[in-house]
């Protein structure tokens, strides 16, 4: 039986850290190869803001690349325990400040690698196995206050749990939704894809999911089932990688809730690992790292952010998953199959005459299809457009927005109020009354 | 600590979880066996080898011919020659319509459309090459002084007079370099369709680079391009209501521009329905697909419904009277209507459709939000 505050060896900590560094080096890479940087944060014309986070401004593109070359050096220092925190505060700033650029960019995981990479910042990783204890600029220790390696642990529960509860809505049990739709699509896979044309299937995989999301974290924490749980981890994470195009998200999940694990595993995998972190000094083995009452508050802060804000849609009225107000930052992830179409009427008041914009020609394919579902990104835009023709036309325009949107493919349906002149209206916290209220 | 919590909530997920299936079960009506029984390979093969190839082969033939009928008439520039050779024009051009939507596989490497058909040209660009005698027309920058809309400007604003007079010569190699880069384009093209059968069958995903993802998006962006390039720019739908018919489509041979964007939009319709190339057989296609889905959009079911709205954008567009670029003008409801009946049809193209078949529009990584 593991015991909650018997966790003291900082194993766990080190193996996490190493293999979290190797992660996100790959991941990088892999983002660069497939040419996003230009992509996603070159290319555009036009960035879409996080609200409260107006203020993170792109930087000229070569500088882009430095950024993105800081977190590719940060993420192997990171791994090797080199200027530990340093390098860690240098890859949470890069990697939050690309994600910040660009909210159509937001995926689930991505906000799950900068939360990883703040509490690594403050977690000792490396002060066992790393560069840093070996050029003796830490001082070794192997263990340390339960909260560090638990920090981890209870992350990854609250990821899991509250994907889990997000899942518990009638879309997803009762009609198999968005499972229904995405399945079958897959139905050319070999072995498994004629399965995946039954409705059947979606449901099994609907409520399976839920149960597993639910569940997981709780077997994993339990040593009689760990073992099992982490087999379960790795099919399940390996089928959505097969089925679904959500990039290495499966493979964060699977070698994260190695931490779950014994301290002894951990040792074992840090012993092979000696030929790198080969360590002259003398550990000190009596001594365990305290927490200090700042961290320690700090933890609480952080764990409270993550357990009260996923919790903020309550406060708006309406469908959560047409109005999408206080969808993101929820472990919202493979809920709903949302397609839309937007353009905009630019109108001049004085004359009455207008023109109409695509999106397109100014914003990415993926920008647009974010755009077209997304009423904080539709205001954006129309701001964007307002503020452009205020300049070359001189006119004060009015702008509406013409758009559809497809929720779980019950049919496409009016989104935005369409005589709302969208120049006129502030983003805040308030419920945007410009939606138009879901009827299916 | 943990294991007594993983036990309390684990029993009462389980818990929970069996409340819900429970009181879900009563209102249960689908049945076990109920599946999606759609064979997307047999679709694709239909499209490949009833659809797609035909309709190359077609534009091929047309746009061959067209080649003879040029070079004709740059070696006898007479009137009966200068007639064929722009009958020839009408017919590769209204051919190009049928093949446009599928600017995907061979056709999206080369870049197909933009090479062929982008206008308005630039008659000054188009002057100047004659000038220099251009022999090379693939640079980017030549793009506005080629294809259909350069031939559309030099066939139908001047006379024989022009072919023959002084410079007759420049002009004539002009014709005859717009002719070759025009047909040699398409014969690669056609030549490269002709060997991809296998791979287009085989490329049987949902994702952007599989042939349906990349048949839905070509669709998609080709109808946008009806609505805002052959209608919605020259009607001064972008420019606060300031007309451009000189950047109609077929502005200079003034009465082919409604018949083109008609041809456009039902062959689009046809591919849709995976209506074969010579219009007889019904074979599999979207239509077929999205009925075994069997989901239901504004009352009717989606596959009718985007049928029912593709059919009538063609009837209302047909019903612009020629020349477009004077309806513009004078003829502003009937092009407002055919505008509108276009919107609506892409609204359903982009919202149900790749919602329904589960088609990918991007390349990028998503959590499926």
């Amino acid at each position: 039986m593991t015991k909650f505050n018997s966790n003291l060896s900082l194993a766990p900590l080190a193996v996490f850290r190493i293999v979290f560094g190797l992660l996100m080096f790959f991941s990088t890479l892999r983002f660069w190869i497939k040419g996003w940087i230009y992509e996603l944060y070159i290319l555009p014309d036009f960035h879409f803001k996080y609200y409260s986070f107006e203020w993170v401004e792109p930087l000229p593109s070569k500088l882009i690349y430095l950024v993105f070359i800081l977190m590719l050096i940060s993420s192997i220092a990171i791994a090797l325990g080199w200027f530990y925190r340093v390098f860690s505060s240098l890859f949470f700033l890069s990697f939050t400040y690309i994600e910040l650029l660009d909210s159509a960019n937001y995926l689930n995981h991505y906000y799950f690698v900068s939360l990883v990479a703040l509490l690594l910042v403050f977690l000792p990783a490396h002060r066992i196995y790393s560069l840093d204890v070996k050029a003796k600029r830490a001082i070794a220790l192997d263990k340390g206050h339960q909260l560090y390696v638990n920090s981890f642990r209870i992350l990854l529960t609250l990821v899991y749990f509250y994907a889990g509860l997000a899942k518990l809505n009638s879309d997803w049990l009762l009609e198999a939704a968005p499972l229904n739709i995405w399945l079958p699509s897959q139905s050319h896979l070999p072995l498994i894809g004629p399965l995946l044309n039954y409705k059947l299937t979606a449901y099994i995989f609907s409520w399976f999911g839920a149960f597993y999301d639910l569940s997981i974290a709780f077997f994993l924490w339990n040593k009689r089932t760990r073992i099992y749980a982490f087999v379960v981890v790795v099919i399940f994470h390996i089928l959505t990688w097969v089925l679904f195009p959500i990039g290495v998200f499966p493979w964060v999940m699977i070698f994260s809730t190695l931490i779950f694990f014994p301290d002894s595993f951990h040792q074992k995998i840090l012993n092979k690992l000696n030929f790198i972190f080969k360590n002259t000094q003398e550990i000190k083995t009596k001594t365990t790292l305290s927490l200090s009452p700042i961290l320690k508050t700090g933890l609480l802060i952080f764990f409270a952010f993550q357990l009260i804000w996923p919790w903020r849609y309550l406060a708006y009225p309406g469908k959560l998953f047409w109005n999408e107000e206080g969808y993101r930052l929820g472990w919202r992830v493979m809920l709903m199959e949302k397609a839309g179409y937007i353009n905009y009427l630019v109108k001049d008041p004085r004359t009455k005459d207008y023109f109409e914009i695509e999106p397109s020609e100014f914003l990415s394919p993926n920008q647009v299809k974010q755009l077209s579902t997304q009423p904080d990104l539709i205001l954006q835009f129309a701001h964007f457009l307002d503020k452009k023709y205020r300049k070359e036309l001189n006119i004060e325009p009015e702008i509406y927005a013409n758009c559809f949107v497809n929720l779980q493919n019950k049919g496409a349906k009016r989104f935005i109020n369409p005589s709302t002149d969208l120049s006129k209206i502030e983003d805040s916290y308030k419920s945007k009354t410009w939606i138009l209220p879901y009827e299916y | 600590m943990m294991p007594f919590a993983s036990k309390f909530i684990f029993k009462n997920i389980l818990a929970l979880m069996a409340g819900i299936f429970l009181f879900s079960g009563c209102k249960e009506d689908s049945k076990i066996n109920d599946k999606v029984d759609f064979d997307r390979k047999a679709m694709l093969e239909n499209y490949y080898d009833n659809i797609i190839l035909l309709a190359f082969f077609d534009f091929n033939s047309k746009v061959n011919e067209l080649k003879t009928q040029g070079s004709r008439f740059i070696n006898d520039p007479t009137m009966a020659n200068f007639e064929d050779f722009k009958s020839g024009f009408a017919a590769s051009y209204k051919s190009f319509q049928k093949v446009k939507a599928l600017e995907m596989g061979p056709s999206a490497n080369s870049s197909f459309k933009a090479n062929l058909n982008t206008y308005p040209t630039d008659t000054q660009q188009i002057e100047q090459n004659i000038l220099s005698n251009l022999s090379d027309l693939s640079s980017a920058q030549q793009i506005n002084a080629k294809g259909f809309p350069a031939l559309d400007f030099l066939l139908f604003t001047k006379d024989l007079n022009f072919w023959t007079g002084t410079q007759a010569n420049l002009r004539l190699d002009y014709l005859d370099v717009l002719l070759d880069d025009i047909s040699q384009l398409t014969n690669q093209n056609f030549s490269e369709w002709e060997s991809f059968r296998q791979h287009f069958i085989n490329a049987s995903g949902t994702d952007v680079g599989s042939s349906l993802g990349q048949l839905v998006n070509s669709i998609n962006k080709d109808y946008e391009l009806i609505k805002n390039a052959k209608i919605g720019f020259p009607a001064g739908k972008k420019t606060l209501g300031r007309t451009y018919p000189e950047a109609s489509e077929g502005f200079y041979s003034k009465y082919l521009s409604i018949e083109l964007a008609a041809l456009n939009c039902e062959a689009i319709r046809f591919l849709y329905k995976g209506i074969s190339y010579d219009g007889n057989t019904d074979g599999l296609g979207l239509e077929d697909y999205l009925m075994e889905i069997g989901t239901q959009s504004f009352g009717k079911p989606t596959y009718q419904l985007i049928d029912d709205q593709l059919r009538e954008a063609s009837i209302a567009i047909r019903e612009i009277p020629s020349p477009f670029s004077e309806s513009i003008e004078i003829e502003k409801d009937k092009v407002n209507r055919a505008y509108t009946a276009i919107q609506k049809t892409i609204i359903s193209l982009k919202t149900e459709m790749p919602s329904a078949l589960g088609i990918l529009i991007t390349y990028q990584d998503n959590d499926g939000d």
